[in-house]
């Protein structure tokens, strides 16, 4: 479903991303692990389109993204760390302004349903924005993704910063989808999470996809070990840039 | 995206919101406190005028009827009655069909004149500078002023963060998920906001020009306004083509406000007071004192010399014979007096024509660094309160009073009267205003140059807009 | 501690490419304004000389001529401008420049420089007073915006804030390094405005200059501290620019035109030609009154124990025009008092505006100081009344007393005894009265800024530490 052959994204001199060969299929969820600045978030923002590969290509179900970015988009869904709302508005005129975006529109009845089936408590959902959680604000993230129907969900970092509670109920959700037959890529610095949720867990490093473990095959405590092996396997620890237009998840901490 | 879904999210964020509330009522609240004080000081204006005819006109009347009998009776009861020097003509520059609108020079230039043979071309106006010059100094409100330097301030502060600032709060990428670009969510919500504040402005100053007016015909207010909306509306498509670009070019939302304001700063206050400058240090108007101090001169010559005066006159005039009767000297003396200053000062006059020509023509070519610029002369030109409309009358108004004192001078400096015919002759002043096309005519080429700005910044935001999501995200 | 914060401060301004690049702009306009103004005050002085020297000559060189008639051809006023007009003009552009000071008649002062200029509009006025007013507290609140709120968003705030840095010293080292980058550029334009009219004429014009850099530090404090204030307040730097463009906009922009037009639409000066009427009437009053002109007769003939003005022993003629003239001052004075009270008016509602608008009080106090204000401009008008009156006084009095022949005149002899018109502004201390309530406001506005920061920062501090 998700496809990236050599894929390669460099900004500057940077090389973000260098030669990503990965296939995430229908019902999957693969997890990215990775420092800041490994390439999770290019990765990421190549097949949503955001940024353009400098060279290989992406595929979102078989249609390359660089050539067909608006009916790749389509069926797609995405929920960044943050998913971000307009505050004046409350989380079923969210919903609605977005699915509008994507030409679907619903009646407030079906908005509400989706919104409590995303997880949102049925009072919320007509509430303002502006006094929502984080964890609140990204069931309203996975109410459009489930809502649009995408046939692969994107994750950028969506589990950090939740309470355990918030945590779990995404991965609940997110199981569903995967049980659905939705393909998922997700990138995210938490082992334990990747281990519980993931099919496959990929560790990049400097922009390249250096291993792929079998989730099922390991322990948590295993997979942090082989993670924390390659981490070092450099010898001088994980490389940190300063990437331009790479996402913030990336950016962070950068200094050199 | 369609319109309407862009308006779903407008109307609850600014269209029913109170951002949009609060521009529209700003923008509403505003032009009708001006257009109110901008009526009041023309209603002033005409009302003084009438006042100002009425009263001349019933002395010419009043002369016309002394003259007529004199011409009856063969003989005249007093020396000083229907004599030519005391022909007062009054001259007045009306307010323009949509003064109200703008101020511009107005405020400064005189709107009347005495046509008389007391009168030389270089005293003509006098006695019209009572106006407290504190609030002078600090410049007038107008709905031209609104337009120009108020509506760009909330058109940026309405949308300077439509793209900005769903990038940062991360909206946009969401926006272009789902729609599949950003283009339309940006460029349909501007016009959207800009859009609800232009037409809060549109509305209340065309229901300002529909009200009834003391001034011109409705027919041609109303066209007048049209022209004057226009304007507006395509100096308002450029700053929108200023916002799009800035908010397509700049991440930011703080760098797209402050690059808007400072562009702001540039065109309604930087380009003007620098081109104004500009203006006045290359071509600097001749001294006012040295004016007055050749009228001087040429008094006191003429009062020196008048019985050469006198004589040369005659002999430019030989059917005219000097009259027994014994009407005052001064008469005939300040009439050549009057000549005398008028032969003098009339190349200083022609030296401020010529510099102030100078500098209308140099501030003509500074305009296209500034919209703001065009925008404010076309507007007030097009509401008549500009200096051309200011200085037409004048020129009108002297030309007038040259037309007069050929027609009386020979029977003034022969001591004698003119004939009913001959009064009856002389023509009354009519200011001859300039047409509607005559005025966008003459400023076809800003306008054209708004029109092509206008549309190229629009065209080149949007094609930004349609640029790969890498560089908009 | 203060000492390291506005020492770090100002180290950011001069690393900052925007305070730079504003800083050079402010310097340029500021060097422009105030050669232009340098400019304009030479041509003011040159112009003036030759006038007064023409006048003069022509005067003395009018020939033989009864007095009445020298005293309608008259002399003219001609209004010295003050050095300081080169910082601050004033209403100098608007207010007339010469004064007819004829027989009968107290003229206005006509030419206003403003009607030979105005084609590139009147949005903006190239002075170093005007770059001061209006252009530097735009460039203060660019620089200063993001001073605390840029902190607050780098986290930077909270930092200082966990260091025990109280919100006193931080306040005062922000002030500090902000007072220091902003001198940095205000100072030397404010310098160069004053240069620029130095060489001073006017016998205070140490305590002029003194005024107005108290005026303008006052304003400048105040601008600074709401600057500080709105930034400490603003939970993001682009609220805060946005708030402080806003505040720019609707109190420097917009309400100054919105007051004057208020004051001009409550209080309306008559159109100028019903005054021009009134003017005439209080002229003229005494010939259109024939009651008074036979009480006069009357009183005159019985003063003097005789039957006709004839047999009086001077010119009776002459006698009625000085009496004219002194029946028609009180008039003069009615009318010009009338106008100076709607002008006062006018500016109490200006006043009032300042209230929310410093740069009124400012604009106000400034060309008063400099003076250029309608107050100075008015004691022109009135010293230049006074002279008419002597000049009008000694020439009917020739004509009273020697005029008894027909067919009299004088000449060069009695137009060599009339005074050159000679004006010494007032002295500031001599109408400081009318600068109280501007000077309080300005004082207020500086000490509200700055209390205003100390509560935003108060208060910053608070939520920091929730």
């Amino acid at each position: 479903m998700l496809k990236a052959k050599g894929l390669t994204k460099t900004f500057g001199d940077v090389t973000a991303l260098d030669q990503l060969d990965l296939d995430v299929a229908a019902g999957e969820i693969v997890c990215l692990l990775g420092a800041n600045g490994a390439g999770k978030t290019t990765t990421i923002n190549l097949f949503l389109g955001f940024l353009e590969p400098s060279a290989g290509a992406a595929f979102v179900d078989g249609a390359e993204v660089a050539k067909k970015p608006v009916e790749t988009k389509k069926r797609l869904a995405y929920i960044p760390e943050q998913v971000a709302l307009y505050p004046q508005l409350s989380g079923a005129e969210n919903l609605d302004y977005f699915l509008r975006l994507s030409g679907v529109k619903k009646s407030a009845a079906e908005l509400t349903d989706m919104l409590t089936s995303a997880g949102l408590p049925a009072d919320a959902a007509h509430r303002r924005a502006s006094s929502y959680s984080k964890g609140m604000r990204q069931k309203v993230g996975v109410a459009i993704a489930l809502a649009k129907d995408a046939r692969a969900l994107l994750l950028d970092e969506p589990l950090s910063g939740l309470d355990p509670s918030a945590a779990n109920d995404l991965c609940a959700g997110l199981r569903r989808l995967k049980d659905d037959g939705r393909a998922i890529l997700m990138a995210t610095h938490d082992v334990f999470r990747a281990k519980e949720i993931g099919s496959r867990i990929g560790i990049m490093k400097d922009g390249r996809l250096i291993d792929m473990l079998d989730a099922s095959a390991l322990d948590a405590g295993e997979i942090e070990r082989l993670y924390l092996d390659h981490m070092r396997g450099a010898g001088d620890g994980p490389s940190v840039v300063r990437l331009q237009g790479d996402g913030d998840s990336d950016n962070e901490g950068a200094a050199a | 995206m369609t319109t309407a879904t862009a308006f779903s999210l407008e109307r609850r964020l600014f269209v029913f919101a109170a951002p949009g509330a609060m521009a529209a009522a700003t923008i509403i609240l505003l032009a009708l406190v001006t257009a109110f004080a901008g009526r009041a000081s023309v209603d002033k204006t005409v009302k003084a005028q009438a006042a100002f005819a009425a009263e001349y006109d019933a002395g010419l009347q009043e002369w016309r009827d002394a003259l007529a009998k004199i011409e009856a009776d063969g003989e005249a009861p007093s020396p000083y009655d229907a004599r030519p020097m005391s022909l007062q003509l009054p001259a007045v520059l009306p307010p323009a069909p949509l003064a109200d609108f703008a101020t511009g020079a107005a405020d400064l230039h005189p709107t009347t004149a005495v046509i008389s043979g007391w009168s030389n071309p270089a005293d003509l106006f006098n006695e019209y500078e009572f106006d407290n010059p504190t609030p002078l100094s600090i410049g007038a409100i107008d709905l031209t002023f609104i337009a120009v330097a108020l509506m760009p301030l909330i058109m940026i502060a309405a949308s300077y963060d439509v793209l900005a600032g769903d990038r940062e709060r991360g909206r946009a990428k969401l926006i272009a998920l789902q729609a599949g670009h950003v283009r339309s969510s940006v460029w349909e919500r501007l016009l959207i906001r800009n859009g609800v504040i232009w037409a809060a402005f549109a509305i209340t100053t065309a229901l300002v020009a529909a009200a009834p007016t003391p001034v011109a015909d409705v027919g041609a207010r109303l066209a007048h306004f049209f022209a004057w909306l226009a304007v507006a509306l395509l100096y308002g498509g450029v700053w929108l083509g200023c916002i799009a670009l800035a908010s397509v070019m700049l991440k930011k939302s703080e760098t797209v406000a402050s690059a808007l304001f400072a562009a702001w700063a540039v065109f309604v206050f930087a380009v003007p007071a620098v081109g104004g400058a500009l203006a006045e240090g290359l071509y600097p108007p001749p001294s006012r004192l040295a004016f007055l101090s050749e009228m001087r001169k040429g008094e006191v010559a003429a009062v020196r010399e008048t019985a050469e005066l006198t004589a040369g006159f005659l002999a430019d005039h030989p059917e005219m014979t000097v009259s027994d009767e014994a009407v005052p000297g001064y008469y005939a003396s300040n009439y050549l007096a009057n000549r005398e200053a008028d032969r003098r000062t009339t190349p200083v006059l022609d030296a401020f024509e010529a510099s102030r020509a100078r500098r209308t023509q140099l501030v003509s070519v500074l305009q296209f660094g500034s919209p703001a610029m065009i925008a404010d002369r076309a507007l007030t030109s097009i509401a008549g309160g500009d200096l051309a409309r200011a200085m037409a009358f004048q020129r009108q108004a002297r030309t007038s009073l040259s037309d007069l004192s050929e027609r009386i001078g020979p029977a003034v400096v022969a001591k004698q009267r003119i004939s009913l015919e001959a009064f009856d002759a002389i023509p009354r002043f009519q200011f001859q205003d300039r047409s509607l096309p005559d005025i966008l005519a003459a400023s076809a080429a800003p306008l054209l140059y708004l029109v092509l700005l206008a549309g190229g910044l629009i065209h080149f935001a949007r094609k930004r807009l349609a640029a790969p999501l890498e560089r908009l995200l | 501690m203060i000492s390291v914060i506005a020492q770090n401060e100002f180290r950011g301004f001069l690393r900052n490419g925007v305070f730079l690049s504003l800083a050079a702009a402010m310097l340029a306009l500021m060097i422009g304004a105030a050669a232009l103004s340098a400019q304009r005050m030479a041509t003011f002085d040159r112009e003036r000389a030759a006038a007064e020297a023409i006048d003069r000559e022509v005067w003395d060189g009018q020939g033989a001529r009864n007095p009445h008639s020298a005293a309608h051809f008259a002399r003219y006023a001609f209004k010295p401008i003050p050095r300081l007009a080169a910082f601050d003009p004033g209403v100098t552009d608007y207010a007339g420049l010469a004064l007819w000071m004829e027989a009968h008649n107290q003229n206005p002062a006509v030419f206003r420089r403003a009607e030979d200029l105005g084609d590139a509009g009147r949005f903006a006025d190239l002075s170093p007073a005007w770059t001061l007013q209006y252009a530097a507290p735009l460039f203060l609140f660019l620089i200063l915006f993001a001073s605390f709120a840029g902190e607050r968003e780098q986290g930077t705030l909270r930092q200082v804030a966990a260091s025990g840095v109280s919100s006193r010293a931080l306040l005062v080292g922000k002030f500090a390094g902000a007072g220091l980058g902003v001198a940095a550029i205000v100072a030397p334009a404010l310098i160069i405005g004053l240069l620029a009219a130095s060489g001073a004429a006017s016998p205070d014009a140490s305590t002029r200059m003194i005024g107005l850099i108290a005026a303008y530090s006052a304003y400048f404090i105040a601008i600074g501290g709401v600057a500080l204030g709105v930034s400490a307040l603003a939970a993001e730097k682009r609220t805060a620019l946005i708030a402080l463009v806003a505040i720019w906009t609707v109190a420097f922009v917009l309400l100054p035109r919105l007051a004057a037009g208020l004051a001009v639409t409550l209080h309306p000066t008559p159109d100028s030609t019903t005054l021009r009427n009134d003017l005439s009437e209080a002229s003229s009053a005494y010939y259109t009154n024939d009651a008074v002109k036979e009480q006069l007769k009357r009183d005159t003939l019985a003063e003097y124990g005789a039957d006709k003005v004839e047999d009086l022993p001077f010119n009776y003629g002459g006698y009625t025009l000085q009496w004219s003239e002194e029946y028609s001052h009180p008039l003069f004075e009615a009318f010009y008092g009338e106008l100076d009270a709607t002008a006062s008016r006018q500016e109490g509602v200006i006043a009032m505006a300042s209230l929310v608008s410093p740069v009124l009080a400012l604009d106000a106090l400034s060309a008063g100081l400099s003076g250029t204000d309608r107050h100075h401009h008015d004691a022109f008008r009135g010293a230049a009344e006074t002279h008419r009156r002597t000049i009008v006084k000694q020439l009917n009095d020739d004509l009273t007393n020697n005029g008894k022949a027909p067919g009299y005149t004088n000449d060069e002899t009695l137009w060599r005894e009339i005074a050159d018109f000679k004006h010494a502004p007032p002295r500031f201390a001599d109408l400081s009265g009318r600068y109280v309530l501007n000077a309080l406001i300005l004082f207020g506005y500086a000490v509200g800024g700055v209390a205003f920061a100390a509560f935003a920062l108060g208060r910053a501090q608070e939520e920091i530490a929730k």
